[in-house]
């Protein structure tokens, strides 16, 4: 019996010390592809094969390890915060439609998490067990391409959470809990993507960068020492890491790897306070996976194939859990609130303009109404949620001045705006706006009133 | 069949007692738990509430005499330190080459601020809650004398000629003008509400004096403060200069050209239905800068970023060089060092309508800001050594002073002031308190509303609900563990749920505290709070004459006609000693249009002096108020039989009014006037 008792301790013992002592020790995990296929996001759902591999870089001649081979195509990981398992986006078949995967990196065991008949793609994790993903909606009423959407871990409680006409897509989680995407608006008329950033409910999304150039590739990704980095395009077949501070991204930008002037496809984050890089000089060669130091712009070539483009590169390694943000919206309430402090506020940069006289609050295909302003220049409007809508200033003759960007509002939302054409970086004044001390007006205002539950949010 | 034997009688019934037992003491603690946290997993720990929120010998035993440096001045004569350690009512010697502390003194209670002499002779140290000034000889490291002041001394500064002591009394809103040769006070002189920085410029000609609170006004007013500058010359006030939209103004410095006078300060977003943080929706930090070449124009620049805040800036000093000014930013334990260059750039080059909106814009301060230092917990009080060499900060919460480069920029060393060296539970939950790591962005901590643990007298749109509706006056943090539910409308039956969910949701907007980051700091407002000694309207608990007739209106139960008030309308009904409060809901006829209609949870009166304005919106500027403009029914207390004088007895015994804790022998903080 003893002897039995001591076995078993230690079985145990083995099987604990086999367990933490199990494949993963750093690595990398890689997106490939085979050479000369389309590379670019809009072709990713008409791209080859694509396979995801383990690879350590410290053994460049050890051969890659697919971990994918279940898959006809599997791209956009995206590593858990204890680095222990990965999201990502893949199709079985090749008639299938993209679906969100797990992977734990321990076993390798996979389990699906979307479960859609649309393509479902750049899955990232949220702090609480969820994750953050881009979801297709072909014929959606609200002209969206691609919306993003949340669930569990295990798939369950699956949200959209925006709801503007655009393709949402390659978001990233920052570290203090918000969503970093790439939208790019598709009605009434096509234009470059914009990165946006928003709470995990989807509310207070805002502008997070102005575009200097086209976004190209994949997520942007957030560096330990406060940097947000992307690919940006800077010509044909050309295109560049630029860096923007966190805390400031309206103040200008810097180029990481500065020696590097070819095509960038990807970055995301490394180890050690690196980034990895996906590049190649030029269109004849193959993409390549770089090491770069953000902060001293120098580079180091990890691995290369001639056969194989390195499309996409994410170190195995734990990092730090984002703030798990506290959530506003009810779903049991139909509407949002807006407050613009002063639609009349000019330009920052004291550009003139005609004085603004109205607002009109634009749906997809109609007009909501107009408002007319407090003397003070503020508006409260209470508009039905999860619905895309536009603000334009009006002048004396109502010919629209400024239009703004879609927007929507998530149920039982609050925000504000400083004005019509705020500056990103402008703060409200401390005073009460006129238009709060009045109820708000109800937007599509032929409403006049909607029955709806109250929530206090204390 | 044998019997069981009879010595596994005695367990076995203790074991089934345990067992019948366990279950529904479980249940039982789970219930009471769950109320107290308004949750349903806190852990079941009942040390976090009955053991370090308690004022008892065995909380007592647990924590610790912190030291809580919170300002120090540097000796051009020995090239010394002397420390202000609050908490532990010393000035401590230290030495900065060998980072150690050389000598030590016991000041007056609660002491503030330091300055040194010329000459490095003496050390005058101002102790807020004795109402004097600690003159130490450095030589000796004795007491010399001690001079009287008016209330709450705090910021201190000595004339070019050295021949009087400004005083910036924080309490009475005034300054104290001593004469170094007599050690009399030979003026008080007006100031601003809540001074506490003084500074005299380097031509000795002016002095300028910050005060911390705005101008009392009603709701929806433009929140004001004030500086106020002195003729160094002649020892009056030469203005009372208002500063537009900002409040919190701690201390000033001067460039060594005097033509700019740089002080802390920060424009909140009161008035602002509170509905993001992003964007700086709620608070914004910076610094305003008297241009004294320019008609003493004043402009305000803000020292945060768009996604990142630099909140609660408190020290501010300038190099010898008059290149950089350094900023404690005590909310994110750093230093922000400015470029003076640059400012001056800011303001010499922009044309004055587009200054002004300089004063709301977050992404300036990448203009001017060169560097972030980290610092240790909760830098207060700077100082630059007299050769300009190192910056000194006084890390108030580490027990610490740092040692920065002023020429690379980086701690060169940090010198251990020789506290207790552990972190309580309320330690730690004090430097929650004053850490904005819990809020979104950084942008406030609760120091921020609630300024030394008190409130900042601002009233605040929280827009639960709707915007513009529900204002609601910031409330003391002071010794208010008696005094639940909390919040005006008594939702919150405990700090664990004012501070828990409902916080991150309406307040922080990001991740709530965890749970023993929750229990920390619950146990510091709970029980490490003090109120300050009343030394202002009642110094010794002997009340005036005037007190004792206003007590007697206080607790009267008969109008002036001999008719019995109904119990609901006497004040003592509601208002009972020792805290002031009966801790039930009422309504005493204040409810506005814009509220929803609630009932109001009774106030404690302690200190009530120092909370204006009055209200649960803040609409009286005065107690007065509360019944001259907005009591006129009997329902906020039968007061319309009174004359205008007996009111005023009225309101100076509710002046008088303060913490239990100095009544009675066993009072653990003294009064010492």
């Amino acid at each position: 019996m003893r002897n039995k008792l001591i076995k078993l301790v230690f079985f145990l013992f083995i099987l604990i010390i086999s367990s933490s002592c199990h494949k993963n020790k750093g690595g990398i995990i890689l997106v490939m592809g085979k050479a000369g296929d389309m590379r670019c996001t809009d072709s990713l759902l008409h791209s080859g094969p694509l396979k995801i591999a383990i690879i350590n870089p410290d053994k460049p001649d050890k051969p890659v390890k697919i971990l994918t081979t279940d898959f006809f195509s599997a791209c956009s990981p995206s590593l858990a915060f204890d680095g222990r398992s990965m999201v990502f986006a893949a199709r079985r078949n090749e008639q299938d439609p993209w679906q969100i995967w797990e992977m734990n990196l321990r076993n390798r065991k996979i389990r699906k998490i979307a479960n859609s008949t649309n393509n479902c793609l750049f899955p990232a994790y949220l702090p609480g067990s969820k994750i953050v993903f881009s979801q297709a909606i072909p014929g959606d009423s609200l002209k969206s391409e691609f919306s993003l959407f949340r669930c569990n871990t295990d798939g369950s409680s699956c949200e959209r959470i925006t709801f503007n006409p655009a393709a949402w897509y390659a978001s990233t989680v920052l570290a203090d809990g918000r969503i970093l995407a790439k939208c790019a608006q598709n009605y009434p008329e096509k234009r470059e993507a914009e990165l946006i950033v928003l709470r995990p409910d989807g509310t207070k999304a805002e502008l997070f960068y102005e575009r200097k150039g086209e976004l190209t590739g994949g997520r942007a990704i957030e560096t330990p020492g406060g940097k947000i980095i992307f690919t940006e395009n800077t010509g044909s077949d050309r295109s560049q890491l630029t860096a923007v501070s966190y805390a400031n991204p309206f103040n200008g930008t810097t180029i990481c790897a500065k020696g590097l002037e070819g095509d960038f496809i990807s970055v995301n984050r490394g180890s050690e306070g690196k980034i990895l890089a996906c590049y190649r000089n030029s269109p004849g060669e193959t993409y390549r996976l770089f090491a770069i130091d953000p902060e001293k712009g120098t580079s180091v070539l990890l691995q290369e194939n001639h056969d194989y483009d390195m499309l996409e590169a994410v170190a195995i390694a734990p990092q730090s859990m984002p703030r798990k943000l506290p959530s506003e919206v009810d779903s049991l309430v139909k509407t949002g609130l807006i407050m613009c402090q002063d639609m009349k506020l000019p330009l920052f940069d004291g550009q003139h303009q005609p004085v603004a006289q109205k607002v009109e609050i634009l749906g997809l295909e109609s007009s909501y109404g107009k408002v007319e302003p407090e003397p003070d220049g503020s508006f409260y409007l209470k508009i039905l949620a999860d619905k895309p809508f536009r603000i334009a200033t009006l002048d004396e003759n109502g010919k629209i001045i400024k239009m703004c960007d879609w927007m929507s509002l998530r149920p039982n939302e609050r925000r504000g705006c400083v004005g019509c054409h705020e500056d990103p970086v402008t703060t409200p004044e401390n005073r009460i706006p006129a238009a709060v001390r009045k109820d708000a007006v109800i937007i599509p205002v032929v409403l006049n009133k909607i029955e709806e539950k109250t929530v206090e949010l204390e | 069949m044998q019997k069981p034997s009879k010595k596994y009688m005695f367990p076995g019934i203790v074991l089934f007692a345990v067992l019948i037992t366990a279950v529904p003491v479980h249940k039982w603690a789970r219930k009471h738990v769950d109320y107290y946290t308004a949750t349903t997993d806190h852990p079941l720990n009942c040390a976090s509430c009955h053991l370090y929120v308690k004022r008892n010998a065995l909380s007592k035993f647990l924590e610790a005499d912190y030291l809580s440096p919170i300002n120090l001045a540097a000796s051009g004569i020995n090239n010394k330190i002397y420390v202000v350690a609050q908490d532990r009512c010393m000035l401590l010697e230290a030495d900065p080459e060998s980072g150690k502390v050389t000598r030590k003194i016991k000041v007056g209670n609660h002491p503030h601020s330091a300055v040194i002499d010329a000459e490095g002779k003496y050390c005058y140290v101002s102790n807020q809650w004795a109402d004097n000034i600690s003159v130490v000889d450095l030589a000796t490291m004795q007491l010399a004398d001690t001079l009287l002041t008016g209330n709450g001394p705090a910021g201190v500064a000595i004339d070019k000629p050295g021949r009087y002591l400004y005083v910036a009394n924080s309490f009475a809103g005034d300054i104290s003008v001593i004469d170094l040769q007599s050690g009399e006070e030979i003026k008080r002189l007006p100031a601003g509400i809540n001074p506490t920085g003084i500074k005299i410029s380097p031509d000795g000609q002016i002095a300028y004096v910050s005060s911390r609170r705005a101008q009392s006004v009603p709701y929806g007013a433009p929140v004001v403060s004030e500086i106020t500058a002195l003729d160094a010359s002649a020892q009056v006030v030469s203005e009372h200069k208002n500063i537009n939209a900002a409040y919190l103004i701690e201390n000033i410095a001067f460039t060594p050209e005097g033509d700019l006078a740089i002080f802390t300060m920060i424009r909140p977003k009161n008035l602002v239905p509170n509905i993001q943080v992003e964007r700086g929706f709620m608070m914004n930090h910076g610094i305003g800068i008297i241009d004294r070449k320019n008609n003493d124009r004043v402009i305000q620049l803000l020292i945060d970023e768009p996604n990142s805040f630099y909140p609660d800036p408190f020290g501010i000093a300038i190099s010898t060089d008059g290149k950089k000014a350094f900023v404690s930013s005590s909310g994110v334990d750093c230093i922000s060092v400015l470029s003076i260059d640059s400012i001056r750039k800011i303001i010499g080059n922009t044309p004055e309508n587009i200054l002004a909106e300089y004063a709301n814009n977050l992404g300036l301060s990448s203009r001017f800001v060169m560097k972030r230092i980290h610092t240790g917990a909760d830098p207060k009080g700077i100082s630059i050594s007299a050769d300009g060499k190192f910056l000194y900060v006084a890390e108030m919460l580490e027990d610490r002073v740092s040692v920065i480069s002023t020429d690379s920029l980086a701690t060169v060393k940090t010198i251990d002031l020789g506290g207790p060296g552990r972190l309580t539970v309320m330690r730690k939950g004090r430097r929650l308190l004053n850490n904005a790591g819990h809020t979104f962005q950084n942008q406030y901590s609760c120091y921020t509303c609630h300024p030394d643990t008190h409130e900042d007298g601002l009233v605040y749109n929280m827009a639960s609900k709707d915007m513009g509706r529900n204002v609601t006056n910031t409330q003391s943090l002071r010794n208010i563990s008696h005094t639940a539910p909390f919040k005006w409308n008594g939702k919150n039956q405990s700090v664990y749920k004012q501070d828990g969910l409902r916080f991150s949701t309406v307040l922080t907007r990001t991740e709530p505290f965890d749970y023993e980051e929750l229990d920390a700091i619950t146990a510091y407002i709970l029980s490490g709070i003090p109120n300050p000694p009343n030394l202002m309207y009642n110094p010794n608990g002997k009340l005036t004459q005037s007190q004792l007739r206003g007590k007697e209106i206080y607790e009267r139960t008969h109008d002036k006609k001999g008719n019995e008030i109904p119990s609901i309308n006497r004040c003592v009904t509601c208002h009972p000693a020792p805290y002031f409060t009966n801790r039930q809901m009422v309504d005493v006829g204040t409810l506005a249009v814009t509220d929803d209609s609630i009932l109001f949870d009774v106030p404690h009166l302690n200190n009530i002096f120092a909370s204006a304005p009055y209200l649960h919106d803040g609409r009286a500027a005065t107690l007065e108020e509360i019944w001259t403009i907005y009591g006129k029914t009997e329902q906020h207390g039968a007061v319309n039989d009174l004359t205008k004088t007996e009111l005023n007895e009225l309101i100076d015994y509710l002046k008088a009014l303060r913490d239990p804790e100095y009544e009675g022998e066993q009072s653990t903080v003294k009064s010492e006037k």
